[in-house]
């Protein structure tokens, strides 16, 4: 089950740090990876840089200025950030919340796996809020 | 506060996910039918090569790859707050006043002495209460003395020079005044950021749909723009090249969002959507997390 969290980034600021991104260099994301993820990752990640720190430290204070994350994580530290993405049959951290969801490929999500927290601090399922209109 | 046993506070380790799809939206935590759209969205995407905005997700993972360390929080953004311990809550401050003040003066010089009048006594009234332990804390005191100069020339009558007098002396208090942080440029570059930021909000809280709601939210945004384009300007020639980057990047920035302010009368339909500014905003403060 996963917790979704509105407005973590205002439309404006996810568009400038896409904007920023598109102009990093991107490797391939088994640099990064331990002896048994190298096996299964299968992605594309932003080498270091100026430009990528600044966008972790956005994103960073982003979550930290958030109150509704601070009260649910209650994080003491982060782990380094890693910046990815996919291009055609490429996946990986995707597969991950999959994985910890109970399924074993993105395909298999449903709209039940998701909880969207809710202004007053509740969680909604994303299948009552938004039902499936083909499952009806 | 003791935190202890089952509250005590976990690591959390977020991932940042950039999609190469083109619709917007931020959230924590990867929604299931989204994540599942994902792959297929890419899928079409991919052939085009990144195209912002894209999906941008902060995605927790647990366990994961070998060899990453943990690194520290950060604090939330600066407000103007913690103006004796934070350079950018102070600078910020700082910045506020002067464009309150500015926008004071060219209200005046517009022949609307009655809202000169209201502006200037704003300062003193709010942001200047938490900025006077900031002013304390760093020896910049004396600042209250030139805005009651400043007070007493725009209320007499005819007085145009002795105001320009006193301003040109306020202008050289906030300049020594902001001299005396120990952050350096970097926390000047943090404070254009929040006054760009405040100037969007101040701008949207101006109008409404139909057109002009708020003047003096207008006046105060056009007057926050202008110190923040000093601030550049002065910051261009830095002799470190980050610095300088960071500076023209906010100038150009700056440059791109001046539409919205044709001049200190507000117009009566908004001429830029704000969250152009707020866009800006955001692309100003990433120019200014690039200096370390």
């Amino acid at each position: 089950m996963f917790h979704a969290i509105p407005e973590i980034l205002s439309a404006e600021e996810a568009a400038a740090i896409c904007e920023e991104a598109a102009t990093l260099r991107f490797a391939d994301g088994k640099a990064t990876a331990g002896r048994h993820a190298k096996l299964v990752k299968n992605n594309e990640q932003a080498a270091g840089s100026p430009e990528l720190e600044a966008i972790f430290t956005k994103a960073r204070n982003a979550l930290t200025s958030h109150a509704g994350f601070m009260s649910a994580a209650r994080p003491a530290r982060f782990s380094r950030f890693l910046l990815a993405r996919y291009q055609q049959g490429m996946e990986k951290e995707v597969a991950v919340i999959a994985h910890s969801c109970g399924v074993a490929e993105p395909r298999l999500l449903r709209r039940e796996h998701c909880r969207i927290v809710q202004p007053n601090g509740q969680t909604a399922l994303l299948s009552e809020l938004f039902p499936d209109p083909l499952s009806g | 506060m003791t935190i202890s046993g089952k509250d005590k506070p976990r690591l959390v380790k977020p991932r940042l996910l950039m999609s190469a799809g083109t619709t917007l939206a931020a959230g924590l935590l990867v929604a299931s039918p989204v994540a599942g759209a994902l792959t297929g969205k890419l899928a079409s995407d991919a052939a085009g090569g990144f195209s912002a905005p894209a999906n941008v997700w902060l995605a927790a993972s647990e366990g994961g790859e070998g060899g990453e360390g943990g690194e520290g929080g950060e604090g939330g953004e600066a407000g103007v707050s913690e103006t004796e311990t934070d350079d950018v809550s102070y600078l910020t401050g700082l910045g506020l006043i002067e464009g309150e003040v500015r926008a004071a003066v060219a209200m005046y010089e517009a022949g609307n002495k009655e809202m000169a009048e209201a502006y200037m006594y704003r300062p003193g009234e709010d942001i200047l209460d938490q900025l006077k332990p900031g002013l304390e804390a760093r020896g910049a005191e004396g600042l209250d003395d030139h805005l009651a100069a400043l007070r007493s020339a725009v209320s007499s009558d005819g007085d145009s020079a002795g105001l320009k007098a006193a301003f040109d002396q306020f202008l050289s208090a906030v300049d020594a005044a902001g001299s005396k942080i120990a952050g350096g440029d970097k926390a000047r570059l943090g404070a254009i950021t929040e006054l760009v930021r405040a100037a969007a909000k101040e701008y949207g809280d101006a109008y409404n749909d139909e057109g002009i709601e708020n003047e003096a939210e207008y006046h105060h945004s056009w007057g926050f723009v202008q110190v923040a384009r000093r601030m550049a300007g002065e910051l261009k020639s830095s002799g470190d090249a980050a610095v300088a980057d960071a500076a023209s990047t906010d100038l150009e920035q700056i440059a791109l969002i001046e539409p919205a302010w044709p001049g200190i009368k507000a117009p009566e339909k908004r001429p830029v959507d704000p969250s152009v500014l707020f866009g800006a905003a955001a692309r100003i403060e990433i120019a200014a997390l690039k200096v370390k």
